[in-house]
């Protein structure tokens, strides 16, 4: 599996890095119409977000296509490897993607409180690392599922020889999406948004955050049908892959 | 002698379109056999399977006793009708990516091979005429040592030198415990090389002999038996 990474990744590196570099001009230019004043702060951090969500998009996007690309490619198809393995690498890949991108924000936003009016406002917020640690395991597990969801559809619509199997893919990838959120809500009630886990509540003149156990409840069952379908979805995928995506 | 192939009424379609009908055959060790139809006639649909890139709808395909499959991959080569290499690829990366995937690859014989092709391991392969690409994929495939050979029309449009060049190697660097199948339409210029003939015409089997067979028993070369056989 490392080595099929290892080809995905000589074969999109310099898209990639020019996607980053791309990236960084933007930001940094983004930051400096800021310092200079010549944009205010909620500008500037509205247009820095969206760049990263659209930069998250791209990288994104190109993962699916070397997915779809290798299911379909001769020299990958011949290869004695099991087909869960490109699976596998493909989320592995998405996850190193999104990881690059959240510890790029992340350095950023470290970087802009630090000299901005807004770190006076970080004396107030108190993090509960515990509730952090919820929101990431619970951010990468619907992360894993929709990257799961997105292989899933990917694969079912090359099971076709005809030319609009595209559409039965997306019409599939909105079928999944809209019926496990349905199920969910049948079966657990309404979820928790991911972000409400940090949502800090005022309470006179103190700043208290959710109890963490109350959160957790709110999330592990959705969490664990979501886990579940991920690993049905995978394994369909891969039968697929082995008995009906032909070349 | 070791039945490397052996195809069991297997049937395949593409939509309402049959692309193999019953084809029944088994391959030996040790043999160059050319699989001779013209376009459209199944050979690609033949080799896909054997190479475990297909499933057949009906009947059954083993190698060496095997079902096709993840483990018959690793024995054996196939040579498709396109590139096995990516464009941004140099001749030296082509040879690492198999190295690093197949436990029968040969180094050595690769090297052998590139000079044979008069090939650079720093040539690009974006920038390899169709002639010299040809030979790559070629050397990828024989610097296996695969028990099975697959080319698929591995002199198709080419010019008559790197046809004949590719022949060569085809004879030179062969392994004679395995067995190497061509499909071809271009007979003349390949017949030399084949101890078995398959005709293979609208999906079906319709002959499958020695090479000396043929021509003692028909007295014609295998390019006029083709001739005679898939004249419409």
């Amino acid at each position: 599996m490392i080595k099929l990474l290892k080809y995905d990744w000589k074969r999109n590196a310099g898209s990639i890095s020019g996607l980053l570099a791309v990236l960084m001009i933007v930001q940094v230019l983004i930051g400096s119409m800021y310092y200079t004043g010549r944009w205010d702060s909620e500008v500037s951090i509205g247009l820095s977000m969206m760049v990263y969500g659209i930069v998250s998009t791209i990288l994104l996007i190109m993962v699916f296509k070397t997915y779809d690309y290798n299911i379909r490619a001769y020299h990958r198809r011949l290869l004695p490897v099991p087909p869960l393995s490109s699976v596998t690498a493909t989320m592995i890949q998405a996850s190193a993607a999104m990881i690059l991108i959240l510890l790029l924000a992340a350095c950023h936003i470290w970087v802009f409180w630090s000299i901005s009016e807004w770190s006076e406002v970080l004396q107030f917020v108190h993090v509960q690392w515990s509730h952090v640690l919820v929101m990431l395991v619970s951010g990468f597990l619907k992360f894993i599922f929709f990257v799961a969801i997105v292989l899933f559809c990917i694969t079912v619509s090359r099971s076709f020889r005809s030319k609009g199997s595209i559409w039965i893919g997306i019409l599939l990838f909105f079928i999944i999406q809209s019926a496990v959120s349905w199920v969910s809500n049948k079966l657990f009630g309404e979820a928790p948004l991911t972000y409400q886990i940090l949502t800090v509540r005022l309470e006179g003149r103190n700043y208290e955050t959710a109890a963490v156990e109350e959160v957790v409840n709110g999330f592990w069952r959705p969490m664990l049908l979501e886990l579940i379908l991920t690993i049905a979805l995978v394994y369909v995928a891969v039968k697929l892959i082995d008995r009906k995506v032909e070349v | 002698m070791e039945q490397l192939l052996h195809m069991d009424q297997v049937n395949k379609n593409y939509g309402g379109k049959i692309a193999l009908q019953n084809v029944s055959l088994t391959v030996g060790s040790g043999r160059i056999i050319g699989l001779l139809g013209t376009n459209g006639s199944g050979k690609s649909t033949m080799m896909k399977i054997a190479a475990g890139l297909i499933q057949p709808a009906s009947g059954t395909a083993e190698i060496l006793g095997r079902p096709v499959g993840l483990e018959t991959k690793a024995l054996v080569s196939f040579m498709p009708d396109r590139p096995l290499t990516e464009s941004w690829m140099k001749v030296k990366d082509a040879l690492q990516f198999y190295e690093d995937f197949y436990t029968d690859f040969d180094p050595l014989k690769a090297e052998r091979m590139l000079q044979f092709m008069n090939l650079n391991l720093g040539d690009k392969i974006s920038t390899l005429s169709k002639g010299m690409n040809e030979r790559l994929q070629l050397t990828l495939a024989l610097s296996r040592n695969a028990s099975l050979y697959l080319l698929d029309e591995p002199i198709g449009g080419v010019d008559p030198v790197a046809r004949g060049k590719i022949l060569d190697a085809i004879v030179e660097f062969y392994n004679e415990d395995s067995s190497i199948i061509i499909s071809t339409h271009l007979v003349r210029d390949i017949e030399r090389i084949f101890d078995e003939v398959i005709f293979i015409r609208n999906g079906e089997l319709v002959l499958h002999d020695e090479v000396e067979n043929i021509r003692l028993k028909h007295g014609k070369s295998i390019d006029d038996m083709f001739k005679e056989v898939f004249a419409e």
